[in-house]
């Protein structure tokens, strides 16, 4: 067998399933290596199916699962009627998919699967309800806003949002009849989806009277949809891929701010995406809070609707410089890369409708183009120039390399160690279980020993992982109490003295930036130090585990090889961003300073009011996101001495296991060796 | 430097002209500076894409040259052209004299965008209560937002009452269904909350110069009415 055509022959496989047509499939070129790496990997795990034992069978199913969940996320988040739907949907060069309105419109994070193996056949939608509890939450407090509104004793909010519920209320008993709220926690699947089907459910649909057709059945589901699923074949991505469109800050009530974070949290890039012609003003500020606890190389900007612009060839630098001064001012992520587009363009060139752009469009895409010119790379048809001047080239490129070289880089990597450990165990437990050993005969093992031997040492690397993990998880416990304590102190205090040294009537507001910055150093802290203690356990257990195969079964270590799972990156610390009340306008809280009673009293109550809002987001950070490195770290550590202890059992296994595997050894070690070498091969290069 | 003369005209709080106010409002970009140019028939403000960072520039009638009135009272004389280099955070506002023709009937206060994130909307409280009337402009693109509605909510309800609404860069929304749809889902929400709302591209006004068709198309005639039953209910035209 040949590896290195086998290897061309996949990289052929994929040229060749390209679409002449799609602009995208160049785009997205950077992700052709890790394509190759899945198709790879999925290869050796197919025929280990064929020559593996039970047990091996078993673990090699579990692991294709795995590769086959690999689906790196890219969620837009941004203003409203920024263009993020119209942006998506020229990503995924179907300009009409979702839709795309002049008004407020998308209110369901929406995502996109695509596939490129799925045929079109197969395309399927999914939407889910909210839960009994969120409706209820929503209903009766008025949701988050209601909450916040409460809190901070703002009267006339409060009664916005009420009577904002209440009308929503009544236009989903309108839209779907009094027994509507039966639906909450179910789903809807179907076997395909179009345009209309979407329409029912992801839009906000019209509050007042529209005269056409479809009116009345848009957005029919919407108020009551938490999530849409759309998966779809689309043969331009080179691996699976999962773009999400959100409402972004476009919730009135907040009840989809945690979905988003979810979305968020579970995405591996985000696209903020900024209209032109009012780039980041203070309503974005929610935004801007929550991607500044992203790193800036897993945000890009989109600045969209270029085409608005008068005068782009001077209008976008100055727009650019804007924008970093505001992002730096609000200690978001400044360095970020920021794009500049028009998904207008993109989808007047899909749907070949250039030559209909209106006057003043076709005059900032000239005056665009002209101060372009010297950044285009040669050669480029007249579409293709009118594509990259759209952004979405340089958009798609943005995003491909982020996912190639990041996180989803990371966890394919994750997986060929597991599976470089299966092949490498069945390597040497064939070699020491059979006749193929030349040299020397394999030292005979005495299995229950070798078994109570083997649990010593997992206790032993358990044991250090968990003392290890649990200090840090005190240690961060304690110092964010700490942070917040102090907190609480100062802001009481500033409170007291505006009360005790200003008049009524002048506006005071305490900013919880502060606050965030110092939970978030500290999680980093955490996040750094456990990384290296999971780093050292998990290398310091992959070499004590060689030593234990050298041991016991004289299995010499430089002809076995356990690699050390790599520490998953922590997740980014979103829920710092969620909107508590100290960030609401202070309009909000003026009522609220003015009242009579005295200063200590309103303190407590100040003090009580930050604690409760702020609770929430601590109890997160320890038992959602700290426990969750932890928890992930001790299911990876599980996994590498499951696997070894399946190594020893195969090398330690009666009579009639140790026959079927004989049956196949031949094919086996064949395939075994040269799955280590395609390994090598198509992994080369990977950082240790 | 400081201004030696009267200075009794260029207190805001000085209501003797007798001429009502009317200020500019709306997020940053949303074409209130453009407005006023094309009110005044001349540029007298800047205009730009990004946030313009102005303290709020009060025009009225006359021929004294332009001052800046400092948050201790002082007065200053300001060069024109150097505007965009006055600081907002000591500059109570700018006051610009003009012989525009409607400058007989009202003041105007160009007030600095509501959502600027670096700068507060709150310092010009003390400016707003000066004045008698809002014309509000948004843009048609990402109109009426909830940050607009919020701080419209919190203006004095007497000045709420006789407000306009403009929805510029009407020339955006191309197709007749899209700027029918928008302006139908404002009527909703702000609920008779405004005396008017008018579909309007600036730009467009501008370069219509004094063709009729050309202003009537660009949304300019319809807002001019508005304004002067505006102005007339307002008692300016009678005197
Ligand atoms: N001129 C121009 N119009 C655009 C551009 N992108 C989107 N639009 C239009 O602007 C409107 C809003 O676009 P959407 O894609 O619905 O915006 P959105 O950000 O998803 O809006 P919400 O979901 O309501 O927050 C639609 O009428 C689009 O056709 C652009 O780059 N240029
Ligand atoms: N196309 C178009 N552009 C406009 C319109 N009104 C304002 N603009 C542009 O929008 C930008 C911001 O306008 P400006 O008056 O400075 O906004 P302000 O911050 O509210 O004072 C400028 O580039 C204007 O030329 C309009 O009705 N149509
Ligand atoms: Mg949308
Ligand atoms: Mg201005």
């Amino acid at each position: 067998m040949n590896i290195e055509t086998d290897i061309q022959a996949l990289e052929t496989d994929l040229a060749v399933d390209a679409p002449e047509t799609s602009f995208t499939r160049h785009d997205l070129s950077a992700l052709d290596p890790l394509a190759v790496r899945q198709q790879a990997l999925s290869k050796i795990l197919d025929d280990l199916i064929k020559v593996g034992d039970r047990a091996t069978i078993e673990r090699t199913r579990k692991l294709q699962a795995r590769l086959g969940e690999f689906e790196p996320a890219i969620t837009m988040i941004g203003q409203v009627k920024a263009g993020k739907t119209s942006l998506v949907n020229a990503m995924i060069g179907r300009p009409a998919l979702l839709p795309a309105d002049v008004n407020p419109w998308t209110s369901v994070v929406t995502s996109l699967h695509l596939d490129p193996k799925m045929s079109a056949a197969q395309n399927s939608a999914r939407f889910e309800f909210l839960d009994r509890m969120d409706w209820d939450r929503l209903v009766k407090g008025g949701g988050r806003i209601g909450e916040l509104a409460r809190r901070a004793g703002a009267e006339s909010e409060l009664q916005r949002v009420t009577d904002q519920v209440a009308a929503l209320r009544e236009k989903s008993r309108k839209r779907l009849g009094s027994k509507f709220e039966m639906l909450l926690g179910q789903e809807h699947d179907y076997g395909f989806f179009d345009n209309e089907l979407i329409e029912r459910y992801v839009c906000l649909g019209d509050d007042f009277e529209d005269d056409t057709e479809t009116s009345k059945d848009r957005g029919r589901f919407a108020d009551i949809t938490k999530a849409a699923h759309i998966h779809m074949a689309h043969e331009a991505a080179p691996i699976k891929l999962c773009v999400r469109d959100t409402p972004g800050v476009n919730d009135t009530f907040l009840v989809r701010e945690q979905i988003t974070m979810k979305a968020i949290r579970g995405s591996q890039l985000c696209v903020v995406v900024l209209a032109a012609h009012q780039a980041l003003s203070s309503v974005d500020m929610a935004l801007v809070r929550l991607i500044s606890n992203l790193k800036s190389r897993d945000v890009i900007i989109f600045v969209n609707r270029i085409d608005e612009l008068a005068d782009p060839k001077t209008q976008v630098p100055e727009i650019r410089a804007s924008l970093t001064e505001t992002l730096k001012a609000h200690h978001g992520p400044e360095d970020a890369e920021i794009i500049f587009g028009s998904a207008a363009w993109a989808s007047h060139l899909l749907n070949d409708t250039l030559t209909e752009l209106d006057a003043q469009s076709a005059d900032a895409l000239l005056n665009y183009t002209r101060a372009q010119l010297d950044t285009l790379p040669h050669g480029l048809s007249d579409q293709e120039i009118v594509w990259h001047l759209s952004g979405l080239s340089g958009l798609q490129r943005a995003v491909a390399n982020r996912i190639a070289s990041g996180a989803a880089e990371t966890a394919l990597q994750g997986i060929e160690r597991h599976v470089r450990n299966l092949l490498n165990g069945i390597k040497i437990s064939d070699a020491q279980s059979g006749a193929a050993r030349q040299d020397s005969a394999p030292k005979e093992i005495d299995a229950q020993s070798a078994q109570a031997d083997f649990a010593e040492l997992e206790k032993e690397i358990s044991g250090s992982f968990e003392t290890g993990m649990s200090k840090l998880h005190t240690t961060f416990a304690d110092r964010i109490a700490r942070v917040h304590e102090s907190y609480l102190d100062r802001a009481t205090a500033a409170l007291v003295q505006h009360l005790e040294t200003a008049g009524d009537g002048t506006v005071w507001s305490y900013d919880p930036t502060g606050l965030r910055m110092l939970l978030r150093s500290s999680y980093q802290t955490y996040a750094k130090r456990s990384k290296d203690l999971i780093s050292q356990v998990f290398t310091v257990g992959a070499e004590d585990l060689c030593g234990f195969f050298e041991r016991v079964a004289g299995v010499p270590p430089e002809s076995f090889e356990i690699s050390p799972p790599q520490a998953a990156p922590a997740p980014e610390p979103v829920v710092l961003g969620k909107t508590i009340a100290l960030d609401l306008q202070s309009s909000w809280w003026a009522t609220w300073l003015q009242s009579k009673t005295s200063a200590r009293l309103q303190s407590d109550k100040f003090r009580k009011l930050i604690e409760a809002e702020t609770a929430p987001i601590m109890t997160a950070l320890l038992d959602d996101y700290a426990a969750s490195i932890r928890d992930d770290a001790q299911s990876q550590l599980n996994e590498l001495l499951d696997e070894q202890r399946q190594v020893l059992t195969r090398m330690t296994q009666g009579d009639e296991a140790h026959f079927a595997l004989t049956s196949k050894r031949e094919a086996r070690i064949e395939m075994v060796n040269s799955g280590l070498v395609t390994l090598d091969t198509v992994f080369k290069g990977e950082a240790d | 430097m400081t201004y030696a003369g009267d200075t009794s005209q260029f207190e805001i709080s000085n209501r003797s002209t007798g001429k009502p106010r009317i200020a500019l409002m709306g997020e940053f970009s949303a074409g209130k500076s453009t407005l006023c140019n094309l009110i005044l028939g001349e540029t007298v403000l800047p205009t730009k894409v990004t946030a313009t960072r102005l303290p709020p520039v009060w025009v009225a009638k006359g021929d004294t040259g332009p001052i800046r009135m400092d948050r201790s009272g002082q007065i200053h004389e300001v060069d024109l052209d150097g505007l965009d280099r006055i600081r907002p955070d000591n500059t109570r506002y700018i006051k610009v004299h003009k012989s525009a023709e409607l400058l007989d009937l009202c003041d105007f206060v160009d007030m600095p965008g509501i959502s600027d994130p670096n700068m507060s909307s709150l310092a010009w409280d003390d400016v707003i209560v000066e004045t008698d009337a809002v014309i509000w402009c948004t843009h048609a693109t990402q109109a009426w937002r909830q940050s607009e509605a919020a701080a419209w909510q919190s203006l004095p309800e007497k000045i709420r009452d006789r407000s306009l609404l403009l929805l510029t860069r009407i020339d955006k929304l191309i197709a007749e269904r899209d700027r029918t749809r928008v302006l139908r889902r404002i009527e909703q929400e702000t609920a008779g909350g405004f005396r008017g709302i008018y579909p309007i591209s600036l730009t467009d006004a501008m370069a219509a110069g004094e063709d009729p068709d050309l202003l009537r198309d660009a949304g300019a005639e319809a807002f001019a009415n508005g304004l002067v039953a505006l102005l007339s209910d307002l008692g300016s035209l009678q005197r």
